[in-house]
């Protein structure tokens, strides 16, 4: 990668992260509800909402604010919580291991079942048995992932009583029950994005199959699996590339639903409960690191995909153009 | 010893605007160490023909009738694991388009190694080896370092060699080669068809060498087989077919090989018109709509082979050597 192709990404990157903070810090000042009104509660007076105002910095107008906020944050201060006090950048810390964890855990989930149902489905195109897999597919896409949700907690936790259905255990306590307490919502936020892995990579294949260098493959007497390992995958990976750095932003959408339905420590459910109790500081924060990882997320994927396939180093970009999320 | 014998083969493909016949009722025979050459222009089921007889095509998308025989065994009939067996080490194939027979990301002696390692017997580490011997061998040269390239970074002429190397790799018995030198220089030209010569009489290597040029396959070839609109119009020993062309498809071909002999100075003469519609062929030979010599019969009638002398036979109702009146 040259160095032009480095500079170019981290502008964007700053770029990218100034529009975001600048719109959320503006939405959510315009939102109506006070963070002092809403901490104080019905006991509240005038007097002394005004005063936790005053205390929490809320009378300085918002532009001044913003910038205050910003200049926090290139020290690495964040601000503290409105609601307890606590520095946001602990909070983010200490939560930002669960979410990390579970969307990992959901996209290898995903990716193990999308490639092999990709890979047989290519492979055996036209048939039965791709058509099978397409229906599963589409039903998998049709189904939010909270609907999947409420479903495994209903079926593993309260009907087979398998599990439990609310609680994380750390890994501090073990990885194995550490891996089994994300399990479940793993699973909720697998299923979309691993529709639309399969559907996008038996694309990408079904194109590569028809390449005159698999028949020369083929011809060769290699072995069907040693064709779509060896052969067929590496040139197939632009859209399934292309997808992951899409789905990551939908993902951290997704979690917020998904760790409160679970009730999982992790940013999704502190997002929610900042937003619902106007806990600003705390929710700009969360959304500025979601951000910025979305965005490193893919200028990674861009470079894993430049060497997986030196040809084309500047196709994914023109192709994502075109690209439409679907999860 | 036939090594490959193929009767009245016929391929079609049914598409939506009708069956496609591109293989029609061709039959051929082939002995260890010979040469044929398949000539035609372009559409005439040459490429069909070759991949068919090696057993590629499928059944699905196509539909094939008759019997390729090789070395003794029924290609046809095999399943796909059958054929597999054979592919790559008794039955290989130079494809004809190099660019798009690559494959894009690996390196070229990777995919030339693959081949060697057909042979079960064979070491990673020896099949590498053995890569960089066959790119020396089809003259690529810095072979060792060049094995290291992707196709693309490759020239034409190079990608060809390259794709000849991959398949003698597995030391085949019968080769199929798709046009293996139209990207290549005439120098290259010769040495690749010297390395096929050489292939022949020291191996015992059978080579089906596809071609729209007839002045290189007969240089290099033992046999001839002329295609026209997927039928056999003339086949035979190469030197008799040359002595006397006698369907008129033929003898037209001859005329469009440039002549480089002084005392004739001709210029080729293109044959007029293109080549039918297989979707509906004209209904007697197939030639008629271009030929100067056609009457009422060749418009009706499909001319069958006759055989002229020993081996070589034609189909035409009119023969002879010249291609205008
Ligand atoms: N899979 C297919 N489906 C339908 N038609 C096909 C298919 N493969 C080949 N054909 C048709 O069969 C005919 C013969 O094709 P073929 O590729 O054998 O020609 P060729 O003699 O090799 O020509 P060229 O010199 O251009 O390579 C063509 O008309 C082609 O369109
Ligand atoms: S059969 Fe008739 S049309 Fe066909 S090549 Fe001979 S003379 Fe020409
Ligand atoms: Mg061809």
């Amino acid at each position: 990668m040259t160095a032009r192709f480095v500079v170019l990404r981290l502008l964007r990157l700053v770029a990218v992260l100034l529009v975001v903070s600048a719109l959320c810090f503006l939405s959510l000042n315009l939102l109506p509800g006070d963070p002092a009104r809403a901490i104080l509660g019905e006991s509240g007076t005038p007097e002394s909402v005004a005063a936790l105002q005053q205390e929490l910095g809320l009378d300085v107008p918002m532009g001044e604010r913003y910038i205050t906020w910003l200049g926090g944050i290139l020290q690495g201060d964040f601000g503290r919580s409105y609601a307890n006090r606590l520095p946001v950048a602990d909070i983010i810390l200490q939560r930002a291991p669960v979410t990390i964890e579970l969307i990992l855990l959901s996209q290898l989930i995903a990716l193990a079942v999308a490639i092999p149902l990709a890979t047989v489905a290519a492979v055996k195109r036209g048939t039965a048995v791709d058509r099978g897999i397409s229906s599963l597919v589409f039903l998998a896409v049709s189904v939010p992932s909270f609907v999947l949700a409420f479903v495994l907690i209903w079926v593993f936790a309260i009907k087979l009583g398998l599990y439990p259905a609310n609680g994380f255990i750390p890994i501090s306590a073990g990885l194995g029950q550490n891996l089994g307490s994300l399990l479940l919502p793993s699973l909720a936020l697998a299923a979309g994005p691993a529709a639309l892995y399969q559907r996008v990579l038996r694309a990408d294949l079904a194109e590569t199959y028809g390449q005159e260098f698999m028949n020369v493959a083929r011809a060769k007497g290699v072995s069907p699996l040693r064709m779509a390992v060896r052969h067929a995958f590496r040139p197939s990976l632009l859209g399934l590339t292309t997808s992951l750095g899409v789905v990551v932003g939908v993902l951290i959408g997704s979690s917020v639903i998904i760790e409160n339905l679970f009730s999982l420590p992790g940013l999704g459910s502190i997002l929610a409960t900042s937003v619902s109790g106007r806990d600003y500081v705390v929710v700009q924060g969360v959304v500025l690191v979601a951000a910025t990882a979305f965005v490193v997320i893919n200028a990674v994927v861009d470079l894993v995909y430049g060497l997986i396939d030196p040809r084309l180093r500047k196709a994914r970009v023109t192709r994502r153009a075109g690209a439409v999320p679907v999860a | 010893m036939t090594l490959l014998s193929i009767r009245d083969l016929v391929v079609e493909f049914p598409t939506p605007a009708g069956v496609v016949r591109a293989v029609d009722h061709v039959s051929l025979e082939l002995g260890f160490g010979e040469r044929l050459g398949v000539v035609g222009e372009s559409g005439s089921g040459k490429s069909v023909l070759a991949r068919t007889a090696m057993g590629l095509t499928r059944k699905g998308p196509a539909r094939i009738s008759g019997e390729v025989v090789i070395d003794g065994r029924s290609i046809l009939g095999l399943s796909e694991r059958g054929r597999r067996a054979l592919w790559g080490r008794e039955v290989a194939m130079v494809f004809q388009d190099p660019l798009s027979a690559l494959h894009p990301i690996t390196p070229i002696g990777a995919q030339i190694a693959e081949a060697v390692r057909r042979d079960p017997s064979v070491k990673k580490e020896q099949a590498a080896k053995r890569a960089v011997e066959l790119l020396e061998i089809v003259g690529i040269p810095q072979a060792a370092r060049r094995a290291k390239s992707r196709a693309h970074e490759l020239s034409g002429g190079m990608r060809q060699r390259v794709a000849i190397a991959m398949a003698v790799a597995g030391r085949p018995k019968l080769l199929f080669a798709d046009e293996p030198t139209t990207a290549l220089d005439v120098t290259v030209q010769a040495r690749i068809l010297d390395l096929f010569d050489e292939l022949c009489r020291e191996f015992g290597i059978g080579i089906v060498m596809v071609s729209h040029d007839l002045g290189v396959v007969g240089r290099h070839t033992d046999h001839v087989a002329v295609m026209y609109a997927g039928r056999i119009a003339e086949r035979g020993p190469v030197k008799a077919v040359f002595a006397r062309p006698s369907m008129r498809y033929t003898s037209a071909l001859m005329a469009a090989i440039p002549s480089h002999r002084a005392e004739r100075q001709t210029l080729p003469k293109p044959i007029p018109g293109s080549p039918p519609n297989l979707l509906a062929p004209p209904p007697g030979c197939r030639f008629a709509p271009r030929c100067a010599f056609a009457t009422d019969r060749c418009g009706t009638e499909q001319p069958t082979l006759t055989e002229l002398s020993g081996g070589h036979e034609y189909a035409c109702w009119h023969p002879g050597q010249e291609a205008v009146r």
